[in-house]
């Protein structure tokens, strides 16, 4: 059965993406969640993200200076996250 | 019922191998994944141990260990290095999963 | 639904604003690792019978 998995990506953040798009492998949902913080732009976020985008994973921030991400506040992402099988924060 | 344990750091030894140990005692099976910065307790004698134990996996992130430089070489064959997928395996079985 | 939040090395900057938004819908359990206030074979037995365990 698929299980729900949901990366909340806090420090270390291209390790926290490549665990993420790694989690995948089984066909389980993967959702992610960069929290409290801007994504640091380097080579390596940037290639995570393009190819979760390209594996039509959704990537949410409560962060507003985070582009092309969907943003949810605090209290909505609170509301989701009991909906998962596992919650990893990274 | 079975316990992933997602090691990403090298900071937590002691709950590492207490939680192991008592997850065990309570007839749980127990999966350890390291990466990132938990492989540097392959390093450490009371972690690679866990290993040896009945009911205990483990693997290892082979990537990360080589960009931490921790050796992979002579580890236990109970150690397996490995990918990411293990660790999509391990969350994808376990029942929980604890980060440490 | 019960949550079991562990504080790997106790409260930080942001977890005590997660727990709380966490506490609006759900039933939370935070347990401070670092205080080692929790025997681990009780610590066993919480992340069993949780329902989502969070370790921040």
């Amino acid at each position: 059965m698929q299980k729900k998995i949901a990366v909340l990506v806090r420090e270390r953040q291209s390790e926290a993406l490549r665990m993420s798009l790694g989690l995948i492998l089984v066909d389980d949902l993967v959702d992610v969640y960069v929290l409290d913080r801007k994504l640091q732009a380097t080579k390596e976020t940037a290639l995570h993200v393009e190819t979760m985008k390209e594996m039509d994973m959704q990537i949410y921030t409560n962060c507003g200076e985070n582009e092309g991400m969907e943003y949810l506040p605090v209290d909505e992402i609170a509301l989701r996250l009991p909906q998962y099988d596992h919650i990893l924060a990274y | 019922m079975k316990l992933g344990m997602l090691i990403n750091t090298a900071k937590h030894l002691g709950d590492v191998v207490g939680i192991c140990r008592a997850a065990l005692a309570r007839n749980h099976q127990v999966s350890i994944f390291a990466m990132d910065e938990g492989t540097r307790l392959l390093e450490n004698d009371a972690f690679v141990s866990l290993a040896e134990l009945q009911g205990v996996s483990m693997s290892v992130c082979d990537h990360s260990a080589k960009m931490i430089g921790v050796r992979t070489e002579g580890l236990s064959p109970k150690i397996v290095c490995a990918s990411q997928l293990n660790n999509a395996m391990m969350n994808h079985n376990a029942d929980r999963v604890i980060v440490l | 639904m019960k949550i079991l939040c562990l504080l790997n090395d106790g409260p930080d900057a942001s977890s005590g604003a997660w727990v709380e938004a966490l506490s609006r819908n759900c039933e939370v359990e935070v347990i401070d690792l670092a205080r080692k206030e929790v025997p681990y074979d009780a610590l066993v037995d919480k992340i069993f019978a949780c329902d989502k365990l969070i370790s921040w």
